[in-house]
């Protein structure tokens, strides 16, 4: 981002950074651990840079329900030996 | 006859102006000929009646009516500012939360929809038993918050619990809002705390000198000549189900954009 942060874009980020935890009940440092092995299954499939896979926490439809959602953006599939294993996977029941 | 509405105020948070804007949104509602009774359901923490100034008008509480020691009608203050059509029912002072049940208020709220088309029953901070009070009778709900992250973390767990509550759309009222800063990129904007808490806008109110002045006075905000005032006009507009554009309050592209992304309420 070009622009200065604001201290109320600070807020903002804090803010979210907070609720992904009160919403899903896990703490920020489990669901990077679970964001980080999806990063890993993912890759070995198709190419996804850390940055393109977000993650969101959203209110379900009941108070004990947290959605969450999750985005990647795919680059290209791989050749190598990750595009082979990913067919092996699509292979299985 | 068609029985009245019963919202629920509440916000999670204390300080963040919920019983400011329940006499304001309900003052405005009376402005436009609507019977209003506002209930202060803060047992042992009474504020209702010295924000509305008629703390001297008391005889009988909340409390007084579920347990049988007058009728309700004799417990229900009349504000003679709206040619009686805004009535209060007072909290009683000396009582713990836990003194009415939630079948007792829902059996109050159901009285009172019979005699008015609005109940706005101002909700004590918190999300204990005076909490679920406040929620047992109501049919919708009205969120206060304002751009700070306590405020809106808060007003974010009020949110999942009413859904147990069968409340599942409540509405965002954003107070105490600073232009200024908004604009200096100090203050998180509209767009943003309605975003993030993915529920629809009800109204903006800015912060003014003004609403502490009326709270000095005793004299609802909806009776000056201010932006403060006309921003509970709208939202009363918005409740008798009118489309009124959001008032701007933040520099025009952060509006521009809001608009874009179908923010405006």
């Amino acid at each position: 981002m070009a622009k200065r942060m604001g201290s109320g874009d600070v807020a903002r980020e804090r803010l979210k950074s907070v609720l992904r935890e009160d919403r899903s009940q896990m703490t920020n440092a489990t669901i990077g651990a679970m964001r980080s092995d999806i990063l890993t299954v993912l890759s070995s499939y198709a190419a996804v840079k850390d940055e393109d896979l977000n993650f969101y926490m959203v209110r379900g439809a009941a108070e004990n329900e947290t959605k969450l959602m999750m985005e990647a953006m795919v680059h290209s599939r791989r050749r190598a030996a990750g595009a082979e294993r990913g067919q092996g996977a699509e292979g299985r029941p | 006859m068609a029985v009245g509405e019963a919202i629920v105020i509440t916000s999670g948070k204390g300080g963040v102006g919920k019983t400011t804007v329940c006499l304001n949104i309900g003052a405005a509602l009376a402005t436009r000929g609507k019977r209003v009774v506002l209930v202060d359901t803060d047992l042992g923490l009474r504020n209702l009646d010295v924000v509305m100034g008629l703390e001297d008008k008391i005889v009988f509480d909340l409390v007084d009516v579920v347990e049988g020691r007058c009728r309700l009608k004799q417990a229900l203050v009349q504000d003679v500012r709206f040619s009686g059509r805004l009535s209060l029912l007072p909290a009683a002072q000396t009582r713990d939360k836990d003194t009415v049940n939630i079948a007792q208020m829902r059996v109050l709220c159901n009285e009172l929809r019979e005699l008015f088309d609005y109940v706005l029953i101002d909700c004590p901070a918190g999300i204990e038993q005076g909490f679920r009070n406040a929620v047992a009778g109501a049919d919708q709900a009205i969120v206060v918050s304002m751009p700070e992250i306590s405020a809106v973390r808060d007003a974010d767990r009020v949110i999942g619990l009413l859904m147990a509550y069968d409340i599942p759309s409540p509405k965002l009222v954003l107070n105490r809002l600073h232009p200024r800063l908004m604009r200096k990129g100090d203050m998180m904007s509209v767009s943003d705390t309605s975003e993030v808490l993915g529920i629809p806008l009800l109204g903006v109110i800015p912060n003014e000198d003004l609403v502490i002045r009326s709270g000095n006075l005793g004299t609802p905000v909806v009776l000056s000549q201010s932006r403060a005032a006309q921003a509970f006009q709208n939202i009363a507009s918005r409740i008798l189900g009118q489309e009124v554009p959001l008032m701007k309050l933040e520099n025009p592209s952060r509006v521009v954009l809001a608009r874009l992304f179908g923010v405006i309420g």
